[in-house]
Formats: C-alpha cells, structure tokens, sequence
C-alpha cells in the first residue's frame, strides 16, 4: 500500500503503519540535535551560503534570512512530528501546505544524515557485496529517501 | 495600453553599478537531492514546465551547476532563500 496516496483534489493521503510512524520519529532527534555539537556537518550542510565568496553580502542576508528560515524549518518541523503522531490512528488526508512541509522536513532529515556519514558521492544508496550490512543511520537515509519519493511522485500529480 | 501625458522624472542613477545585468540564482549539483526531487522544486518555484525543469536538473547533474533564474537582487535572494528552505545547494552571483 502506498505511504502517499490520491485523496480529493488538493489533498494527499498519507497511510502509514504503526511501524513507520515509529521509524519516522526517529527524524525529531535527528533534527533536534544538529548544531548541538560544534563542527556539525549536518549544520554546515543545512546552512549553505548565499554568497560564498563575498563575506559582507552573505553577513547581511544572513542577518535578515538565517532567522527566516531556521522559524520556518521549526514550524514545519512542528506540523510534520503533529501529523505523524495523528497518522498512528489512520490514514489522513495532507492539505498541500502540510505535505510540502513533509517534502522538506524529509529532505532535511536525509541531508543531515548523508552530511554526518561523509557522503559526497552519488551511488551511495546501492549496497556492495561483501561490504557487510549498512549501518542503521545508512538504513534511515536509505528508508527515508524512499519515503520521500512516494511523496514526490504524488506531489507532481498534483502541480 | 494607455499612457498619460506628462513629464516623467527619471531617479538618480548610480553610475558604477549595472542594475540592468542583474542576479543569477545558481544550483549547484549535490549526490543526495533526488533528480526528482529537483525538478519537482524547479516546477514549484519557479513554475517551469516539466520539460524545462528537467533540463536545468540535467545541467546541474551533468555540468556541475545551473542558473536556474536571473532577476533583480531582492528577487534572486527570495529564490535562494526558497531553494535553501528545500535544502538545495543554492547561490547568488552577479551576472
């Protein structure tokens, strides 16, 4: 059964068991703790530079939009772990706004764990023989990203 | 189109900059945003089509970055910003 489904226009059903819920949970720690620790990875990789090479430009749009976005990313955050917790009890129907704020949080999460495992390359979702089993912060990325591919493939129905 | 008559006062002009070349919004390639990923968020942004956003994605993919939109400054900084909320690796450059 799909995770992300057709609903009523404007609406994307989401239907998870209790299992994902579970698994899916996992994202509030992960979340909650970048930037604990200095030299996060995770951080670095989540607050990317507008303007790399020009210090006094990337200072003042830091000043107005690092704020902006790090509320925003608390707000979806909020919407997302709230709906998860209601999808224990059955499928919902996501209005637009709430599964955007999935797609993102989905992808914040993915990229804070790719960040802290050193990936810099692509192909790191396919296994290699003899390479032993894939460490559970791999498995989440891994399960994480399919998860998100539902939700993106409902989504582009939807534009 | 109607115009009214009547004079128009021209705003000073500050001759040093280039207003009229303006901003390039660039994404840069990374190995963990999905390709369709990308183009969903090309699509939702900036309003591509689906044909156009997949083009700039393969650009990103193949040649490293894109410009995916040139506009005034304040414009091209509500881009990042927009793309840097989807967790692209988004910048701004002079064009």
């Amino acid at each position: 059964m799909a995770r992300f489904g057709r609903s009523r226009p404007g609406f994307i059903r989401l239907r998870l068991r209790e299992e994902e819920v579970d698994a899916l949970s996992l994202m509030e720690d992960l979340l909650s703790s970048v930037g604990l620790r200095e030299g996060d990875p995770a951080e670095e990789r989540l607050t990317v530079p507008a303007y790399p090479d020009d210090a006094e430009a990337q200072d003042e749009y830091g000043r107005f939009m690092a704020s902006e976005l790090e509320g925003q990313r608390r707000r979806d955050r909020a919407a997302v772990f709230r709906l998860l917790q209601d999808a224990r009890a059955g499928p919902l129907d996501l209005a637009l706004d709430e599964a955007e704020a999935w797609l993102m949080v989905l992808n914040e999460a993915r990229l804070a764990l790719a960040a802290r495992l050193g990936i810099e390359e692509e192909g790191w979702g396919e296994l290699e023989e003899g390479e032993g089993p894939p460490t559970p912060a791999k498995m989440l990325l891994i399960y994480l990203t399919e998860v998100q591919g539902g939700l993106i493939e409902a989504l582009a129905d939807q534009i | 189109m109607a115009v009214l008559p009547g004079t128009i006062e021209m705003p000073d002009i500050d001759e040093k900059i280039d207003h009229s070349r303006g901003w390039n919004v660039v994404v840069w390639n990374d190995p963990v945003n999905l390709m369709s990923y990308v183009v969903l968020v090309f699509r939702k942004v900036f309003g591509y089509t689906e044909e156009k956003a997949t083009r700039l994605m393969l650009e990103v993919h193949h040649e490293g970055r894109s410009v995916v939109n040139t506009a005034p400054r304040e414009k091209a900084e509500m881009d990042c910003y927009t793309l840097h909320r989807y967790g692209l690796w988004a910048t701004i450059e002079r064009v």
